[in-house]
Parts: structure tokens; C-alpha cells; sequence
């Protein structure tokens, strides 16, 4: 005979990593509240027979969310065997205030209380044997994320459903427990009597979504005992139920052993004060996130790549290995595989990774001390101007260093919409491997100017809130934001070893990644720009690429670099992001050891202005991700919603690059007012009004009337 | 009558009386927040919005507009 | 064709296979075919495990 035993409790509390340890499916763990919407099942380890039901995370059982009434309903109507109810041990009373609501469902219920060593280390303690005593019913100590004492929870649950004892409601005040009395005897009879409780408090609520077929004369008489009570408390009757149940809460924690906390600031909380402050808070953050680029591009970086560029493969690798080659008499075309691909592509990666590391530790340093969670509260409000919350910002900023694991991270927002809006919009923040085209553009065509790195970092935020904003009132997004409840851990000195750990270990990434991916591109790459279709060596510009480049070279011209190499360059950044760099460095010949001492990336100078060269980097910046982050996005959203998403990128991109370079050109005098600026001021206007209309009314829904808190 | 948005970081409160009415008033007191608690709060972000409270043992942010409707003193 | 010529270009092909079932791996491992920036959430996700 199967059992059904239901996992219920708060958001945040555990459930899913115990429904993981309990069925052995593998699933996504969030740090926000609300990751389970759906309704998940699976059999218990080792015992078949009994089916795990996973609900929902709810505070309460309202009838005002989809959560709690898809809870509700399944609790009162399918009625599981019993309850298992996780309660997060650091956050007593607000979870036993659930546990009042369970336990007037006429069910068996057995508490799991997780997260003890949380509070142990918080310096508290919980007697679980009086807490079981004052409820009436087992309490199983867990911990569901090192996977102790899961199974054993689940068979106390398994012990209570075969006795069939339900759990004993809590008590409120005299006064309530009259009027429930009362309207007790006005239910009896219309449900089944394990739901006597249940209903007559629902009534005494006047809750929404409770149906009973009582006649008038029944009704009235309820309403009048709701009125009395009412009236005796000077507060309106789901109020004083609400009140009245914290209250027992309150009193089961106390009897639980848990004491108040002293309320003081912490060390934490004042440096606080003027990070998040409401003046402080938004320079801080800028001029932080400068700090990061300016250090990572400009200063340190810059240094160790121009070495690295110059001198390692300026004087020495190329000419050593030319050396070689030519002492050895190998072919021409072996000898142009080596250096003029080979190394010159990789070589023109690698040279950006002194660069990369200093971006790593900065972001090391950031994530490890705590900051990077203030700058999520920070960007909640400004993210709910335009309809997303502060969660949304958690991916992108994950995909300061990779797009991969942002895109991923959004599977904790709950919202659809938002979610879909997260995917498409976080990959426009540069991460790691956009680093070295940054630098690239940076360092050879703007002589290392100081702000084309902060400015990259701060396009793609533009670019997301721009988009955010513009999407939001289109029909396929609009909606009412998602609550945003989000705790914010303590500041702490990273330590050095970790720091220095993470850097490393991205490093080696970047490393094996430049002798794989990149290696076998810039390798593909050569090969296409040294012969024609014939296989004969010829001049790159007959080459097979040129071919294909000069097709697609014209789409980018409006942009200011209509180059082949420049286009080639661009979509061969769809592989990863390193490629544009490495093919700019096969085609343009980085290895090329100049006799007149011309700078290696002097030839790029010819066929980039400075006003093109920033249009192409932010054509790179913003345009779809590579195929690894694009296969994350279709993981994540489907096929049709992928193509919406690259599509958009790629339009976005070359709108905006095609503004910068017209309206730039004409600024600096470079190209007078033709076609390309009036198309440029039309795309313009329409990204303003885009940006600047009314919003569209929001669909009313069940949705709409859930809150914020 | 003072209302949470109005307190300032370090400061401890306790709620009088909760005004509004429906879902969201539910949703805030869903959370806690009820007649007579203690309410501790951490900080507040810039633009007032949202304010990072301790109430019952535990961490909360609210929003502005939700603070609003909270009477504290 | 050389003995140098043969011996590098044999690097060459080793190289090339090491390469593709490096990426062939890390694409069944997680689909982050080496993305530099260390996958597994290095995002101060406290408890947000990710992948899977």
C-alpha cells in the first residue's frame, strides 16, 4: 500500500535540498525564496512504496498567492498521509507560524528541523525534545544539505501516517476559541470532521477562496460571533488570527529554548551604512567598478601584456621559432602554420593574460569579501523601475567572469517573464573572454586610454537596462515586478589563499581554453586566409575567407569597419569570445616581426579609426554570446525563445554600433552628413520613444494581488 | 503617527497597528510583522527603498511602500 | 617532407585531437567548453548551488 507523505515549509528552508536527499534526483538549489513552483513527486530512497510530495515554499496558507493556494488546495482536498514540515531552525518562529496553519488540517505531522548547526554557530541552541513536547508532535533533528538523519525524518512521517493520528491544532485566546467553537458546530456536517478546525477558522478569517454550502441563517450567525470578537479586540478578524498565531509562536520557540537576540549594529552593518548609503551607495559602486577595469586594463595589466606583446612575442618566440623552422628546412606552408596561425593566434590570446588575472582577483576579492551582494540590493530599486527585481541582477553579475554560470543562476527567479528577460540581457555584460578584445581596442587604438575599459563594463549595463526597460513594456514582458527578499551576509576579509585560489583557478581556464578552442580555431582560421579554393597558397586577400568576408564585410560597413578581416574577426567570436582577438592576430600578423619596428598591432591602426574601433567593440560586446553561453540559453529557455534572444542581441548591437560610428564620425569630422547619419538619427529616435512611452496596463491575475514584502 | 520608512538604521521599534487592507497587508504580517513586535532595523538602502529589518530572529527586506503602512514608535 | 616537417606536423595532429576531446568532455561534463571564467558559481551564491 503506498504512502504519500508531503514535504511543506518556508521558502529558503531546505525542502528541496531534503526532497534531493530523499529521492536522489538532482535539482537546482537557490538561495531566494519561491525556486518550487510547480508540484514535484519521487519515491523514497530505498522504500518505494512511499511517494515523497514535494509542495511549494509558502509562509502561510493565504488565499492570496499561487504558491500557497496550489499548497492549500493539495493539503485539504488529496490530503497526503501525512506532513513532513521543514522548519529552518535559525528562523524559529516565523516557520512554526506555518507549522499552526499544518496542523489544523486534521493531518499527521512530523517536524524536520534543519539548519542546526546555522544556529549553533550563531551561538544558540534548540531543545528539540521540548519543542516536540509543547507542539504534540515528533521533531527530527536534519541536516539536509550534509544529508543526515533525511531518510530517518521520512520514516518518523511514514510512523505517524500509519497510526493515523493526526496532529492536535494549537490553541488561541478564550475569546477566539469561543467564536470558533461556535462556528464549529454551524460547519459539522457540511465537511469531513477532521476539517472541522480547518474550516471554522477559515471562516472566522472570512477567508477569500473558502466555498461551504451553509445556508444564510448559518452564515449570519458566524459573521455575528466573527463581529463580537472583532469588536472585543479592536482589529479585524484575520488580523487578530494572524497575531494569534505568532503569538503561539512565540511562545513554542521560548518553550524551544530559543532567546531573543540583542539588536545592535554590527561591524558589517556600519561599513553598510555608507556602501548602501543613499547618497554613497551608487559612486561607491561606480567608482568601484571602475577601479576593477581601470586596474585590470590600464595599469598593472597593461604593463605585463605590452611586455608579453612586445617582447616575448615581439623579440623572442617568433624570431626563435623562425629560427627553427628555417633550420630545419621545412615547408612554407608548414612554416606559416606555426607562426603566422598558430602562434599568432594563440600568442595574441595569451598575451591578454596577465590582464585576465588581475580582473579575476579583483572579482575574487569582491565576491569573497561581500560586496557583490550589497550591489544587487543596490540595483533592486533602480531594477524595479522598469519591472525586474534586484534578483535579476545576481546572473550578471556572475557573468562578470563567465556568461555560462549567469545564465544558469537565473533559474532561481520564478517569475517566467523576468526569468526570460534575465537570460537574454545577461550576457551583455562583458565577461572574461571579452576581456582581451576590451584590452585589445583599448590598448591598440586608443594608446591605452584610461576609460575604454570602465566604459565597456558600463555600456552593458546600459545596454541592460536600456533593454530591461524597453522590453518591459512590450506585450510578451510586461508584469508586476517579483517580491525581493534577499539576506545579506557579513562582511569578512577575503582570505588570501581563497583569493588567490580562484585566480588561479581561472587562469588555468583561460590557459586550457587558449590551447583548445582557440588553438583549434585560429588554426581553421589560418588555413582559410592561406589558400583559395583551389588549395594553392596565394595573398590573404584571395583567400578563401577573403571570399567569404568580402560577402558579409558590406552588413558592416554603416559600422564603420566594412574590412572582411574585421567581419571575420567578429563572427568568429561566436566560437568564444578570445577568437576575435586571435583571428585579428592570424590575419592581421601579429607575428610578424617588423623590421622597421613598427608596433605589432600598427596595422590594425589602417583599417580602424578610433571612432570604428569603438564601434566594433561594442558591436562585440553586445552582440550574441558564444556558442557555450548560447547552448545555456537554449537549456534554459527552449529553441523559439534562443532565436528571440540572439536575434535581439545582434540587432541591438549593430543598432548601437552603427549610432556610435555615424554619430561619432560626423562629431569628429571623419564623415560628413550623408545616409548613414540619417538612418543613424532614425534609430535613435525610435530607441527613445521605445524607451520613454507609457507603460502598458499589466494583466490582471491571481498574480497581481500577491504582495511585496 | 510614525511609520517604518521613517526609521532610521540602528534604531529599535515596535509595531502599533498595521494599516492597508487585503493581500499585502496579509503578506507583511505572513512575515511577522504584528501588532507589538520588536523590530530592529540594519539599514536602509539609498533612496529609502528597500530597508533591511531583523524581526522574530531573522532578516527581512521591505519595501518602502510597504514600510509606509507600518506604524511603529 | 622532411623529418622535422613530419615529426612537427605529427605534434600538430596529436595536439589537434587532445584539443577535441577536451572539448568533447567538458561539453558532456557542462557544456562550459573551458569558458574562462571558472564555471561553478563563482558568484557569492552562498547555498545557490548551480549546474545540474
Amino acid at each position: 500500500m503506498g504512502m504519500k507523505i508531503a514535504l511543506a515549509g518556508n521558502p529558503n528552508c531546505g525542502k528541496t535540498t531534503l526532497f534531493n536527499a530523499l529521492t536522489g534526483a538532482s535539482q537546482h538549489v537557490g538561495n531566494w525564496p519561491g525556486v518550487t513552483v510547480e508540484k514535484k513527486e519521487g519515491k523514497l530512497r530505498g522504500h518505494g512504496d512511499v511517494i515523497i510530495q514535494d509542495l511549494p515554499g509558502v509562509y502561510s496558507l493565504s488565499p492570496y498567492t499561487l504558491e500557497e493556494v496550489v499548497t492549500r488546495d493539495y493539503l485539504v482536498t488529496e490530503q497526503p498521509d501525512a506532513i513532513l514540515n521543514i522548519i529552518d531552525a535559525s528562523n524559529l518562529e516565523r516557520n512554526l507560524y506555518l507549522t499552526t496553519q499544518l496542523m489544523e488540517l486534521g493531518l499527521p505531522v512530523v517536524i524536520a528541523l534543519n539548519m542546526m548547526d546555522v544556529v549553533r554557530r550563531q551561538g544558540g541552541s534548540i531543545q528539540s525534545s521540548a519543542l516536540s513536547q509543547a507542539l504534540g508532535v515528533p521533531v527530527v533533528e536534519i541536516s539536509a544539505l550534509k544529508g543526515e538523519n533525511c531518510v530517518e525524518a521520512a520514516l518518523e512521517a511514514v510512523r505517524a501516517a500509519k497510526s493515523r493520528q493526526a496532529a492536535k491544532p494549537v490553541t488561541f485566546g478564550e475569546d477566539i476559541e469561543h467564536a470558533l467553537e461556535q462556528i464549529g458546530t454551524q460547519v459539522s456536517g457540511h465537511c469531513q470532521p477532521s476539517h472541522n478546525r480547518w474550516y471554522a477558522v477559515k471562516l472566522f478569517e472570512r477567508d477569500a477562496r473558502t466555498e461551504l454550502p451553509l445556508g444564510q441563517m448559518a452564515k449570519d450567525t458566524i459573521e455575528a460571533y466573527i463581529k463580537t470578537v472583532e469588536d472585543a479586540q479592536d482589529d479585524d478578524a484575520e488580523s487578530i488570527i494572524t497575531n494569534a498565531r505568532y503569538e503561539c509562536a512565540a511562545k513554542l520557540a521560548h518553550a524551544a529554548g530559543r532567546e531573543g537576540k540583542v539588536h545592535k549594529l554590527t561591524g558589517s552593518d556600519k561599513i553598510d551604512q555608507i556602501v548602501t548609503n543613499r547618497w554613497l551607495g551608487f559612486p561607491i559602486f561606480v567608482g568601484v567598478m571602475f577601479l576593477v577595469y581601470y586596474l585590470s586594463i590600464s595599469t598593472v595589466g597593461t604593463m605585463m601584456t605590452d611586455w608579453v606583446n612586445d617582447v616575448l612575442f615581439g623579440e623572442i618566440i617568433p624570431p626563435a621559432v623562425e629560427g627553427w623552422l628555417a633550420s630545419a628546412a621545412t615547408p612554407e606552408w608548414l612554416n606559416g602554420l606555426v607562426l603566422d596561425g598558430i602562434v599568432a593566434g594563440v600568442g595574441s590570446v595569451l598575451g591578454f593574460l596577465p590582464q585576465m588575472m588581475v580582473l579575476f582577483l579583483c572579482l575574487a576579492f569582491l565576491e569573497d569579501c561581500g560586496y557583490m551582494a550589497r550591489i544587487a540590493f543596490l540595483m533592486d530599486r533602480i531594477f524595479r523601475r522598469f519591472g525586474l527585481s534586484g534578483k535579476s541582477f545576481i546572473p550578471m553579475l556572475i557573468g562578470t567572469g563567465c556568461g555560462v554560470p549567469g545564465i544558469m543562476a537565473s533559474r532561481t527567479i520564478e517569475n517566467q517573464r523576468d526569468r526570460r528577460m534575465t537570460v537574454i540581457t545577461t550576457t551583455f555584460i562583458p565577461c572574461s573572454a571579452k576581456l582581451p578584445v576590451i584590452a585589445l581596442i583599448a590598448g591598440a587604438l586608443f594608446g591605452g586610454a584610461w576609460w575604454v575599459g570602465p566604459s565597456a563594463y558600463f555600456v552593458g549595463v546600459a545596454a541592460i537596462i536600456c533593454s530591461g526597460i524597453i522590453l518591459k513594456k512590450t506585450r510578451l514582458f510586461v508584469g508586476d515586478p517579483a517580491p525581493f527578499v534577499m539576506e545579506l551576509p557579513a562582511y569578512h576579509w577575503p582570505s588570501l589563499k581563497g583569493v588567490l585560489r580562484h585566480m588561479w583557478e581561472r587562469a588555468v581556464a583561460f590557459i586550457k581554453k587558449a590551447g583548445t578552442v582557440i588553438f583549434l580555431a585560429v588554426t581553421l582560421i589560418w588555413f582559410l586566409q592561406t589558400f583559395n579554393f583551389r588549395l594553392e597558397m596565394v595573398e590573404q586577400n584571395e583567400s578563401i575567407l577573403a571570399s567569404i568576408g568580402n560577402v558579409l564585410a558590406p552588413i558592416f560597413a554603416p559600422l564603420g569597419w566594412g574590412d572582411w578581416r574585421a567581419a571575420v574577426a567578429a563572427i568568429s567570436g561566436l566560437i568564444a569570445k578570445e577568437n576575435v582577438v586571435g583571428t585579428l592576430g592570424v590575419l592581421f600578423g601579429f607575428a610578424e616581426v617588423a623590421e622597421d619596428g613598427v608596433e605589432i598591432w600598427g596595422t590594425m591602426q589602417q583599417v580602424f579609426t578610433p571612432v570604428a574601433a569603438y564601434s566594433f567593440l561594442v558591436f562585440n560586446l553586445l552582440c550574441a554570446p558564444c556558442f557555450a553561453a548560447i547552448g545555456a540559453v537554449r537549456r534554459e529557455l527552449g529553441g523559439k525563445w534562443t532565436l528571440i534572444a540572439v536575434g535581439y542581441q545582434c540587432l541591438l548591437a549593430y543598432m548601437v554600433s552603427l549610432c556610435i560610428y555615424q554619430f561619432g564620425a560626423l562629431l569628429t569630422g571623419a564623415a560628413s552628413f550623408g545616409v548613414g547619419t540619417v538612418v543613424a538619427i532614425i534609430i535613435l529616435v525610435v530607441f527613445l520613444y521605445l524607451l520613454f512611452r507609457p507603460q502598458p496596463k499589466p494583466e490582471s491575475k491571481l498574480r497581481r494581488a500577491a504582495v511585496k514584502a | 503617527m510614525k511609520s517604518l520608512e521613517q526609521v532610521k538604521p540602528g534604531e529599535t521599534v515596535s509595531v502599533v497597528r498595521l494599516h492597508g487592507e487585503g493581500p499585502i497587508k496579509r503578506r507583511i504580517m505572513d512575515m511577522g510583522i504584528t501588532k507589538g513586535v520588536t523590530v530592529f532595523v540594519r539599514k536602509v538602502a539609498p533612496l529609502g527603498d528597500p530597508m533591511e529589518i531583523t524581526v522574530r530572529g531573522y532578516e527581512l527586506s521591505l519595501r518602502k511602500a510597504d514600510c509606509a503602512a507600518i506604524e511603529v514608535q | 617532407m622532411n623529418l622535422p616537417t613530419i615529426l612537427i606536423v605529427l605534434v600538430l595532429v596529436i595536439a589537434v585531437v587532445l584539443a577535441v576531446r577536451s572539448i568533447v568532455k567538458d561539453k558532456k561534463k557542462g557544456g562550459c567548453s573551458g569558458c574562462s571564467g571558472g564555471c561553478s558559481c563563482s558568484g557569492h551564491s552562498h547555498g545557490g548551488g548551480c549546474c545540474h
